[in-house]
């Protein structure tokens, strides 16, 4: 892979070290970036627009430090303003305490919410294959489970428990 | 206790964490019935003196879930500063080399890069860190010691580009012998890691490559050999365990106008790093500001410095905030890790089931520099007999220095090493006797007022056999549940069997055949706090003020939230204590006293400990000014036994006496104040004789496993656990706290190693090659849960992180066994151990 472009997320994993690349963000941005003329270039000679391009629309990549010393407990855009408009699987995350440093939760949350869109009534092993791409260090699982019974129990049968905010 | 200027910055950022309001949680609706997963001993009424809602004991939920669910939480990854820079690192190829020469003029031409710094480039006198030994090198001077050890810092203006030119640094190594284990290091002609150590257990170690050696010498082991009916030993040997945190190391170091610097870091213990970094940039601490940014995980991996001094050098050499993100690769070459150890075990016992006698000798493999080492040394002895009464016993336990990586903290310190060998010793004296394992475990079982071989009695309880037995009586997960499962998704075609229940599951390796069921136990120890005479303090702020007529805790400390729940926790306390529902909890920083390392099974009970402390210097002021404004009114006021309860001042037989807004009117109560536990003392040098340990806490493990002996795989079905947590603050943390620690003790059973090669290179640095437990790997975790006070702490409560970390692995192990018939002397047990396929090279 030698002076081949290819996803920064390899150099995150660790997977090309001491290998001299290039790397694009995201290679179906990469894609897109060819299809259309545009790229190829040695992002090496433009340091910084490898990663900051595929962010480009959403502003600059990451927090600002000043954002992040003034984040606190609030809604997002969009959201009711009394807070409450979590999808019923973010919610479930935290009534089960299936969150803990939290690093893994959003990876979780997405496969978790993918298998019960397919699967509304997933089995115990239904779970743990779906989630069974995703590593979390802190919980043991065990409440990550709980989470997603609890969400799958609360879309299928939202007063069963009177607390699905949708 | 003076009152505090305002923190720094107009807008802190404070999670706001309100009590939750109505009924509590209903259990999840329509989920399949289950085995415990919630204690079978929730605390009743026993609110201390408080009817506030979202105190202690009750499972209220994190201040900082919403955050974390949406993505907003911020993380040391996520930081960024507009004008910022990237700082890299290059570290050695080798595990052993003098630096004949550094060249930077080629990486510094690069475009894009800002500086590049390399060990000469140092601004003080001090070049060394080090959390009990200043043996750490910032950047390698003349010789490296250990593979990835970091040489040289770069910043530029893109991470790639500081990688790249990194590469273009050229070092010339005149590659040296490595030692790698305790023959190697201890040889006459032996090469020494650190020649001329002048650190105070230089004098009292046998060799120079030996950081720290404890014996404990009680009781006669001569007599207690003549008494013994069995004698069994063991040779025992434990794998490089890595902490493997998800979030990566990370941070941001911002200059100052004052010549100072702003360093956000996810860490464990935001004073001992400034302690650490302060010297090394010729700043005075104050002049070194830091704050705690989001923390993805740590479990003692985030003790030890790793890019705080470098993030800070560049950051005052160029003059731009500058951050610093490992990738995973270098992830697993920027912490310590978990000390391999070797562990020589002799038992005796009688005929009855009573054990005679204990000699055991734990070598630690602590790599190329001390990190925290010596305190991992006394851990390892003081608890190397585990949680049984032995009244003759002779143990050595020792460190050393080698060239491998670098080793220190990790959940469990020390006992999780002696608890796998001690507890193979039980099962083989139980065999040998012909008793139940079990049993023959309670017939040993410490209590209270038990004596340990320091000398030290356990002076709360110690509930060893009651766990045990509690373990032992939880439901038995069904026999065959490959067939009872549902025959849906990854079932086999034509077949009611569901292979994702079998060892090697979608791997369809087996549908029964050569699956054997075993069952293992196994019970663990583990101390609490800092240990052998360490002044072991935190320090809590605490304001109490009205805001929009209703009265407001803010709690502000340094601890350290890396997922744990500390921040849950200190809200409840402050609730509990203050009778308020709106708790504030302030960003941890350097702007308040430490708190004391999240390590140690200790924040809840110090950190803790000191908020309840200083809330109850809040309520007494509150009651002063109630008594002046109020006094005359009600004779009431002139009574000691006030509480605070509902946001009012109220007798102790419930009358409301006043508002807290109507005492407080605009008044601000602002207090700061040191709290401590009790004062332990250093274990003798000679006879490990000593009050080492403030509190112990105990867990107690039964694994089922199947185990495919064609193939050698292992699936563990089900591993309960029960423990004594003196009082659940928040019952649901403590649960997931307990499972998290189990799941690592199963990794470190069944797959976790760091393997370093005989020429001290690390070969798996990656979770390609690294394997921590998935979801499939990790069975259900029955937790009972039992809350026997300890009188000595805060609540009553006893330390919970650890425990469960240790009786795990030896309690798999043990069921592995049971199947097998396999002696399995080592951990990670893998394929090649179960099949006597095993070369034998790195086998113990
Ligand atoms: S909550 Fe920390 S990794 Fe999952």
């Amino acid at each position: 892979m030698d002076g081949e472009p290819v996803c920064a997320c390899l150099v995150a994993a660790g997977q090309v070290e001491g290998r001299e690349v290039v790397t694009v963000e995201g290679l179906a941005d990469y894609a897109n970036q060819r299809a259309a003329g545009t790229a190829a270039a040695d992002r090496g000679a433009a340091p910084g627009a490898a990663w900051e391009s595929a962010s480009a629309e959403a502003g600059p990549a990451g927090t600002s430090l000043d954002a992040a010393r003034r984040w606190q407990a609030r809604p997002a855009p969009g959201e009711q303003p009394d807070g409450a408009e979590l999808a019923p699987v973010q919610q479930a995350f935290i009534d089960a305490g299936a969150v803990q440093c939290g690093f893994c939760t959003p990876g979780l949350l997405v496969a978790a919410d993918e298998l019960i869109e397919r699967t509304p009534q997933p089995s115990d092993a239904d779970i743990r294959e779906a989630l069974s791409g995703n590593l979390c260090r802190c919980t043991g699982y065990e409440k990550i489970l709980d989470a997603v019974r609890l969400a799958a129990a609360r879309s299928e049968d939202p007063s069963a428990t009177g607390e699905v905010r949708k | 206790m003076t009152p505090h200027a305002e923190p720094r910055g107009a807008e802190p950022r404070t999670t706001e964490n309100r009590a939750p309001e109505g009924a509590a949680r209903p259990a999840p609706a329509g989920t399949p019935p289950r085995a415990q997963t919630a204690p079978s001993r929730v605390p009743t009424s026993l609110e201390q003196g408080s009817a506030t809602r979202g105190g202690i004991g009750e499972s209220t939920l994190r201040p900082d879930g919403t955050l974390k669910v949406t993505g907003e939480f911020a993380y040391a990854s996520d930081m960024w500063h507009e004008d910022m820079i990237w700082g890299y690192t290059l570290r050695s190829p080798h595990a052993h080399a003098e630096i004949v020469s550094i060249d930077v003029s080629e990486a510094l031409r690069q475009a894009g890069v800002h500086t590049v710094l390399t060990h000469a480039d140092l601004p003080s006198d001090t070049t060394h860190y080090g959390l009990e030994m200043q043996d750490t090198p910032v950047l390698a001077n003349d010789r490296v010691r250990h593979h990835g050890e970091p040489v040289a810092l770069v910043a530029a203006d893109h991470p790639e580009t500081a990688r790249r030119a990194a590469a273009k640094i050229r070092v010339e190594y005149a590659v040296l012998p490595v030692v790698h284990d305790e023959e190697s290091a201890t040889a006459q002609d032996a090469p020494l890691l650190h020649p001329g150590r002048a650190d105070h257990h230089a004098e009292h170690v046998p060799h120079p490559n030996i950081v720290h050696r404890q014996p404990i010498v009680r009781g006669d082991v001569a007599a207690g050999r003549d008494r013994a009916d069995v004698i069994v030993s063991g040779d025992y040997e434990v794998g490089m365990q890595d902490q493997a945190f998800l979030g990566p190391e990370s941070g941001l170091a911002v200059p100052s106008e004052d010549g100072g610097v702003d360093l956000y870091v996810a860490t464990q213990w935001l004073h001992a790093d400034l302690r650490q970094i302060a010297p090394v940039l010729g700043l005075p601490e104050d002049r070194v500001r830091m704050t705690l940014s989001g923390v993805g995980g740590a479990f003692g991996g985030r003790e030890d410095l790793s890019m705080q001094i470098h993030a800070c050098l560049l950051a005052l050499r160029t003059g731009r905030p500058v951050k610093i993100v490992y990738n995973r690769f270098e992830s697993f070459f920027g912490h310590v890790h978990r000390h391999p150890a070797r562990l020589h075990y002799e038992h005796g016992a009688t005929r009855d089931g009573r054990l005679t006698h204990m000699t055991c000798r734990i070598v630690l493999d602590g790599g190329a520099y001390a990190s925290s080492s010596p305190a991992v040394v006394g851990n390892a002895a003081s608890l190397a007999a585990g949680p049984y009464v032995i009244d003759d016993v002779r143990v050595e336990a020792l460190a050393l220095y080698t060239n491998n990586p670098p080793c220190g903290a990790m959940r469990g310190f020390g006992a999780v090493q002696a608890c796998f060998a001690y507890e193979a010793q039980m099962d083989k004296l139980a065999a040998e006797l012909g008793l139940d394992p079990v049993e023959f475990r309670q017939r040993n079982a410490m209590s209270q007022g038990s004596v340990l071989p320091t000398g030290q009695r356990v002076d709360a309880p110690a509930p060893v056999a009651e766990i045990l037995r509690r373990v032992r009586a939880m439901p038995m997960p069904p026999e065959r549940q490959w067939e009872s499962a549902e025959p849906t998704g990854g079932a086999s075609p034509g077949t009611a069997v569901d292979v994702r229940a079998l060892p090697g599951g979608l791997s369809n390796t087996t549908h029964g055949e050569d699956v054997v069921r075993g069952v293992g136990y196994a019970v663990g120890i583990k101390n609490v706090g800092f240990s052998e005479g360490f002044d072991d303090y935190s320090t809590a702020r605490v304001q109490l003020q009205v805001i929009g007529g209703e009265p407001v805790a803010l709690v502000h400390t340094a601890m350290a939230e890396v997922g744990q729940g500390g921040v849950t926790v200190q809200a409840q306390i402050a609730r509990t204590e203050l009778g308020v529902t709106r708790v504030s909890i302030q960003p941890a920083d350097t702007q308040v006293g430490s708190a004391g390392s999240t390590s140690a099974s200790r924040q809840t009970y110090v950190t803790g400990g000191a908020v309840k402390h200083v809330c109850e210097l809040v309520r007494e002021r509150v009651l002063e000014l109630g008594r002046a404004r109020f006094g005359t009114y009600h004779p009431a006021w002139a009574q000691a036994e006030l509480l605070l309860e509902g946001g009012k001042v109220v007798t102790d037989g419930g009358e409301a006496l006043a508002s807290l807004a109507d005492v407080l009117e605009d008044e601000t109560i602002d207090l700061e104040s040191e709290w401590r536990h009790r004062p332990t003392e250093a274990f003798d040098l000679v006879t490990g004789q000593g009050q080492g340990h403030v509190q112990y806490s105990f867990a107690a493990h039964r694994a089922v496993v199947e185990v495919d002996t064609a193939l050698g795989l292992v699936k563990v079905v089900e591993l309960a656990c029960a423990q004594d947590v003196g009082k659940a603050i928040n019952p649901d943390a403590v649960i997931g706290q307990i499972q998290g620690g189990s799941t690592q003790g199963l990794g470190l059973a069944v797959m976790e190693e760091i393997v370093v090669d005989p020429d001290s290179k690390v070969r798996n640095p990656s979770f390609t090659d690294y394997l921590i437990p998935t979801i499939l790997d990790t069975p259900t975790i029955p937790v009972d849960v039992l809350e026997l006070a300890d009188e000595h702490a805060p609540y009553g409560l006893r330390g919970a992180g650890e425990a469960p970390t240790l009786s795990s692995t030896p309690a798999v192990l043990a069921a592995i066994r049971q199947a097998t018939g396999l002696d399995l002397p080592r951990v990670p047990v893998r394929p090649e151990h179960l099949t006597g396929t095993d070369s034998g090279t790195d086998a113990g």
